[in-house]
């Protein structure tokens, strides 16, 4: 990541809010940028919701002033040369998105946000977590090796997908990959968590050596 | 050195027997008798004491899995069975008339050895008519404050008794 980026949201409803706050937050590591949402007008990009009143002329209002603009809507109310979100929002939409954004000016400068420029303003501490609601099915977990460990993780407390690649020993991406594969199963609820130090890691239940020797007869992975 | 241990418990013909044939090394050994009650319907005999299968690690280490009688009248060797046991598998019938009921009598039964170590379950004889979901499943468990992992599985199905001990050894390790 090299640089720091705001966005605001026009015209969205609460639940689309929540869903593009917690999924900008979970792409925060794959982003080019980083991403925060702010409410201030003076942002780097504005999400607006074309379906929403006055939506489609605000858009075309703040592309005029040359503000940069990503529409947000049904398919049938878009263009397909402007940069868009369809409904219902998806990570991958959003990553490529903002991705393609920070392509097209990364040979400028950005301009400082105000929590740039504010220098060591604090980073927020309330960050989105993923608890599972149950174990997921066979398909999902033959897919990613180790998965009953992130399954265990999850389903005893939210945690952030930092927090769940730490404390399982499995890489980041494939974390989240798995955490969006769950999403879709709706087998994953997100909840608010406090993003603290993590702790220093514990010895291994006294039974750990045993069950590696049984997945390993078993043939688990 | 005490006895490495694993206890699946469950119903009368839930497919104790049968979950143990899947996992074990070893032709199980069991008590059975023949059945006098109203299970002789389904099978024609039935496990008294317990039974149990044998798993070999490759440092010659020996893991028993127990299955315990599934009748109400034989739960004094519940607690018998229970002693030491490394974490438990239910396995509930979704086809009895009140399987989330019968799913309690095994959680409180077991309440000492699940609080002292860990559960998962198995739902076995689902289809897609079922009265009880597995997700009803997880809804009962969550308004008694209880997490653990609901799976369907083929008791006769090595793989999915796999999934079963797989998820269950997680629970112990990182839940």
């Amino acid at each position: 990541m090299d640089s720091n980026r705001t966005i605001s949201l026009y015209g969205f409803r609460d639940t689309d809010q929540t869903v593009f706050c917690s999924l900008l937050s979970l792409l925060s590591f794959k982003t080019n940028a980083v991403w925060e949402v702010v409410e201030d007008e003076s942002c780097d990009v504005t999400v607006v919701d074309v379906d929403s009143n006055q939506g489609l002329d605000l858009a075309a209002t703040m592309e005029s002033n040359g503000r940069k603009v990503i529409r947000f809507g049904q398919y049938s109310s878009m263009s397909t040369h402007q940069p868009c979100l369809h409904k219902p929002l998806r990570a991958a939409d959003i990553l490529k998105c903002l991705n393609s954004l920070h392509a097209d000016d990364s040979v400028q400068s950005p301009a400082p946000t105000a929590s740039a420029a504010a220098g060591d303003a604090p980073r927020q501490e309330t960050v989105t977590g993923y608890r599972l609601r149950r174990w997921p099915c066979a398909n999902i977990l033959n897919r990613y090796p180790g998965s009953s460990r992130l399954c265990a993780l999850l389903l005893k407390e939210p945690l952030t997908v930092e927090q769940a690649a730490e404390r399982s020993g499995i890489a980041p991406d494939l974390v989240w990959d798995f955490v969006s594969a769950c999403q879709q199963q709706n087998f994953i609820v997100q909840q608010a968590v406090t993003q603290a130090p993590e702790p220093v890691a514990e010895a291994r239940p006294a039974n750990a050596g045993l069950f590696a020797m049984l997945r390993s007869k078993f043939g688990s992975r | 050195m005490s006895e490495l241990k694993f206890v699946i418990t469950g119903t009368a013909g839930v497919g104790k027997t049968t979950a143990i044939c899947a996992l074990s090394d070893v032709p199980p050994v069991g008590t059975d008798a023949d059945t006098t009650d109203e299970l002789s319907i389904i099978k024609s005999t039935t496990t008294v004491a317990f039974d149990f299968g044998e798993v070999v690690l490759d440092d010659g280490a020996r893991v028993r899995i127990y299955g315990t009688p599934g009748q109400e009248r034989f739960r004094h060797m519940w607690e018998i069975i229970a002693e030491g046991a490394l974490g438990l598998i239910i396995l509930v019938d979704n086809s009895r008339p009140d399987p989330l009921d019968d799913l309690m009598i095994y959680m409180d039964n077991f309440k000492q050895l699940i609080e002292d170590t860990g559960v998962v379950i198995g739902v076995t004889r689902c289809n897609g008519s079922d009265r009880v979901s597995i997700d009803d499943y997880y809804s009962f468990l969550e308004r008694r404050d209880m997490f653990c992992p609901v799976l369907e599985a083929d008791p006769r199905s090595r793989e999915d008794m796999v999934v079963l001990m797989d998820a269950l050894m997680a629970m112990l390790e990182y839940a």
